[in-house]
This record gives C-alpha cells, sequence and structure tokens, in this order.
C-alpha cells in the first residue's frame, strides 16, 4: 500500500497538472457499487486504485452571463481534465512503477459510460449528490467535471464526505416553506424529489427529459436531423433541414467538441452551494 | 461486431429495454437503485447482450423527439431568465 505521503504528492500533481481537486477511492469501495462490466478492474486487469480529479467548471463570471446559449457555449471544456489525467498516468507509470491508464471519458454504448465517474469522485470525498440530477456537489467549489486515472497502485482512499453539501440551509427552508427548492422548480420535467428533516429523502432523474437539453444540439440531434433528412422526399425541405441552423450547430459541435456536454446549467444557475463562489467576486 | 437488430424485435423489446435502462434514476440515501446493464437486462429478458444493446441504444434516440431538441433552446432561455412558478409558465 502506498503511503498518504505518496498519496498526497499524486494529489498534489494532479492540481499541478491542472485539476481544482483531487482525491483517491479504492476499487475495492467502487465495486461495492459499480455493476459487473463497468467497473475499473472492467478496464486495467488488476486495478486497486481510481485517483479522480475535478475542474473544468464554469468560471463565476460564467453564471453571470445573459443567455443560457453564452454559459452552455463555455461552462465546461472537456479537454482539460482528460489532458490532467493523461498526463498524471505518465508520472504515475514513471515514479511508482504501476500501470495506470486515464478513465475513458466517451460513451460506452449509446448513453451508457465505460463507468460512472460520479461513483467514483463521491468515494474518492469530492462531493455528494444534489437534488439537482444527482449531481456531485462539492463543497468548495459547487459544481465539478470529473475524469481521472485506474491504476494497479494500492493508495490509501479518501472515502465519502462525511456530510451532505445537498441540501443547502437556504434550499431546506424553502422547501419547509414552498415545497420545493431552486433546482427543482428550475426544471420540473427533469426533476423531482422530497427533503425530509433536512436531508434528501428520494430524487429522481428523468435522463430523457434532461438530454435534449444537456446536449440540445450534440450527436443525438446530429443523428435525428439526418434521418430527418433522409426521409424528407422534397429536396427543397432536404435543403432547409440540413442548411438549416439546427443542424448547422450539431454539425460544429462534432467538429470542434463545442456545446457538446451540459449546456443547460439552469438546475445549477440558482444553487446555493454553486453561488456562494460566485458571489464571493466583485 | 454487433449486427442491426430487426425491427421486429426491436419494437417488440424496446419498453421493457427502457424501462430497465437508467433513463430514470432514483437517488434515496442508503438505498441500492441503478438501471441494469446490458448483461443483466439480456439475462432478464432472454435477449443476447449485442441485441440489449442495440435495442437501447435505438431506444435512447427513438423516444426523445427530434421536436424535444429544436425546442429546447427556447425552454432553457426561457427558465435561465425566470424559472418556472415565478409568473410566466413554461
Amino acid at each position: 500500500m502506498g503511503s498518504r505521503r505518496t498519496a498526497n504528492e499524486i494529489k498534489e500533481k494532479a492540481l499541478a497538472m491542472g485539476a481544482k481537486a483531487a482525491g483517491i477511492a479504492s476499487v475495492k469501495a467502487i465495486n461495492r457499487f459499480a455493476p459487473p462490466g463497468h467497473r475499473p478492474s472492467d478496464l486495467l486487469k488488476g486495478a486497486q486504485s481510481v485517483v479522480v480529479v475535478g475542474g473544468g467548471e464554469p468560471t463565476a463570471g460564467a453564471w453571470r452571463t445573459g443567455t443560457n446559449r453564452v454559459l452552455g457555449s463555455i461552462g465546461y471544456n472537456r479537454s482539460q481534465l482528460a489532458s490532467a489525467a493523461r498526463q498524471l498516468a505518465y508520472f504515475m507509470e514513471e515514479r511508482y512503477g504501476h500501470y495506470t491508464i486515464p478513465i475513458p471519458t466517451g460513451d460506452w454504448v449509446g448513453h451508457y459510460p465505460y463507468m460512472s465517474l460520479k461513483v467514483c469522485a463521491e468515494l474518492a470525498g469530492l462531493g455528494t449528490r444534489s437534488m439537482a440530477a444527482g449531481i456531485l456537489l462539492n463543497p468548495q467549489y459547487g459544481l465539478l467535471y470529473f475524469n481521472g486515472v485506474i491504476t494497479t497502485m494500492p493508495l490509501p482512499e479518501d472515502g465519502p464526505l462525511g456530510k451532505p453539501v445537498c441540501p443547502h440551509d437556504s434550499c431546506v427552508r424553502l422547501w419547509e416553506k414552498k415545497l420545493t427548492t431552486p433546482c427543482l422548480s428550475s426544471c420540473p420535467d427533469c426533476l423531482s424529489g422530497e427533503i425530509k428533516d433536512g436531508k434528501i429523502r428520494w430524487m429522481e432523474y428523468r435522463q430523457d427529459g434532461c438530454y435534449p437539453r444537456a446536449q440540445t444540439t450534440a450527436m443525438d440531434a446530429f443523428r435525428k436531423l439526418l434521418l430527418e433528412a433522409v426521409n424528407e422526399p422534397d429536396p427543397e425541405q432536404r435543403k432547409a433541414i440540413l442548411f438549416g441552423s439546427h443542424f448547422t450547430r450539431a454539425v460544429r459541435s462534432m467538429a470542434y467538441s463545442s456545446e457538446l456536454s451540459a449546456q443547460c446549467f439552469n438546475c445549477l444557475k440558482r444553487c446555493p452551494v454553486v453561488m456562494k463562489r460566485v458571489r464571493r467576486l466583485r | 461486431m454487433p449486427r442491426f437488430v430487426s425491427m421486429d424485435l426491436y419494437n417488440r423489446y424496446k419498453e421493457e429495454v427502457w424501462k430497465l435502462t437508467n433513463a430514470r434514476q432514483r437517488l434515496e440515501p442508503g438505498k441500492a437503485n441503478r438501471g441494469l446493464t446490458d448483461k443483466e437486462i439480456a439475462s432478464r429478458l432472454g435477449l443476447t447482450v449485442e441485441e440489449v444493446m442495440e435495442i437501447r441504444c435505438i431506444a435512447e434516440n427513438d423516444n426523445i423527439s427530434l421536436e424535444a431538441h429544436l425546442d429546447a433552446d427556447d425552454t432553457k432561455e426561457k427558465r435561465f431568465s425566470r424559472p418556472p412558478g415565478k409568473g410566466g409558465a413554461i
């Protein structure tokens, strides 16, 4: 087992490579939740630990943009954390001599991931599940995106946070008065839930309601528009579909990897955990 | 290499497969709730993993309309400036 000092060295390196936060989860702990086929050891033989890096969140200013479209365009970039994870994998192999891979973060097939980064990040102490679609909220940064590396190196785990970040006290008070929270009221088609005794009693997230908003111009939109065009018998109408604004954005999204993910943000725009960070600036 | 599934097979199983996926995610602290993997669904419905994978993948697109994508910007912008319940139903 690597020492706590080694674990800290790895986490400090991750921060130096561009992560805002880093934590370690043991594969044993992850396997208690992750199903076979979607476990770290399915991706790397003999995997013992996962080092999770968090970051890539919207800047404080991004939350104050005038339109959802702008926030959606600049709120997230998938390259920064992937780069940090890859650099960290090289570093760990060279320095400690253990096999290490960046977690494949694309989809496995369709909407299923290779493995749940959310489970890994939760067990690495980087956040707890929220009423907002179960998105992890970090006590310091609010919203974080995640990436990481899987390694055969046994490392001391951080373990999950002791205290849930969500619900915020102000959300509990709002629930007691109006039976809603800022996130639930922002998107009643995607989200539902209940707070009891100041804690999340249950939360439900409908991915099919969220998907077209979070991925408005991404791959699924591209394929649907393509099918619409292929099935359209009128050449002029076909042109209207393929040269039209939505298809143009979808093609651009894929070509430049822009506007692809998490373009909605509305459920977190009024989240007090996220907004407390925004309020610190002038 | 996955093969295309027949639309007969797809239509017969799409609802059952969809219900077992993680399309609807429920969090209840202390309880284990998760959608099933393709392998688990296959075992439950007596299909092959490849068949389930194909059916799920098609259903994920089929069950979300093109209109939902086309209307999303409008809904998002309205909710961005004023969430539902704060005057003006959306």
